[in-house]
């Protein structure tokens, strides 16, 4: 394994802004209300809640099946190898634009640390995000640590980010 | 029935990632926006026609809300939630020690094939569908109950058809 980063500061945070409104018909007028959310979090360096050590993105063109190992198959920019054992946050995307065309996540990452789960979908054009910044999602080796991405038909890209301490 | 809606939300990872000092501590600068939904008012793609943005208490006992027609749950203006689509929904863990878990129909048939989801302590579940998850009469439940002995805060926010 390769030296391991020395420094992370990485804010990851699900942010909505907008309004609500409603047509008040007793007094012609509008009654708007703001639609607003926040639910971000700032990593900073170490292994403590709150903390991570290690950050990746990755993505890929696929037609069938791809699995990614959180704990010796994940490499970080620097080459660094993710030997994980807890993911703080997981954001994956599907970019696709084509109607009904799923990312399916399966996995034993996916079945077993997010809950008690068969298979997740992220719809085209899409998003799933999952935090636990105090927690974390734990990644056991062999048992716990694959997430496999397939598409429901045809070809596709994805994008995948993951903030973890090993 | 609400007349007017304009909505964007946005996952992204921001920051600074700095290698290893062997190869002189490199540093990776990180600004994506990687999940991005902007709707106005309607129901086709990228638009949507209710909001359901609450608090709620997770107790010991689950609870559920219920998103399709005949629904008692409502909206900011009081009127029934009525969705055939979700196009975002957002599940924020408010307390600081315990987690929730959550279940209920939707959840287990609507977002993938789910038996049930916890939001750790201080964490979140964000799903993102410009098209839409499905939100039939027959699964269309939220259900949360508390993970550990004391009622958990959350919050469910959810923008739909």
């Amino acid at each position: 394994m390769a030296s391991t980063a020395t420094a992370l500061d990485i804010t990851v945070g699900t942010n909505v802004t907008g309004s609500y409104g409603k047509l008040l018909s007793t007094w012609f007028n509008t009654a708007t209300v703001p639609a607003t959310l926040g639910a971000s979090t700032t990593y900073t360096y170490g292994t403590s809640a709150g903390q991570a050590n290690f950050y990746a993105e990755a993505t890929a063109s696929i037609s069938g099946g791809s699995s990614i190992d959180l704990y010796g198959g994940l490499s970080d920019a620097f080459g660094q190898t993710g030997n994980l054992t807890v993911v703080r946050e997981l954001i994956v995307v599907n970019t696709s634009t084509t109607a009904g065309q799923n990312l399916v996540l399966t996995g034993n990452f996916i079945t077993a640390a997010l809950g008690t789960v068969t298979n997740i979908a992220v719809q085209p054009g899409g998003c799933v995000r999952f935090s636990s910044p105090t927690d974390g999602y734990t990644v056991t080796t062999s048992t716990q640590d694959t997430i496999t991405l397939t598409p429901s038909s045809g070809t596709l890209i994805y994008k995948l980010a993951v903030v973890g301490t090993m | 029935m609400a007349t007017a809606l304009n909505i964007t939300g946005v996952v992204s990872v921001g920051g600074t990632y700095t290698g290893p000092t062997t190869l002189n501590s490199p540093v990776q600068r990180i600004n994506h926006q990687l999940g991005n939904l902007s709707v106005g008012y309607g129901t086709g793609t990228g638009q949507a026609t209710q909001l359901h943005d609450l608090r709620y208490t997770a107790g010991a006992i689950g609870q559920s809300v219920l998103l399709s027609a005949g629904s008692s749950d409502t909206d900011i203006y009081d009127d029934a939630l009525s969705m055939t689509q979700v196009k975002m929904i957002v599940m924020q863990n408010l307390d600081a020690a315990e987690s929730i878990t959550i279940t209920g129909d939707f959840i287990t048939a609507g977002l993938g094939t789910i038996t049930s989801l916890p939001i750790h302590a201080g964490g979140s579940l964000t799903f993102i569908s410009p098209n839409g998850y499905t939100v039939a009469a027959s699964s269309d439940a939220i259900t949360h109950a508390r993970g550990g002995g004391s009622n958990v805060y959350w919050r469910l926010f959810i923008v739909g058809v």
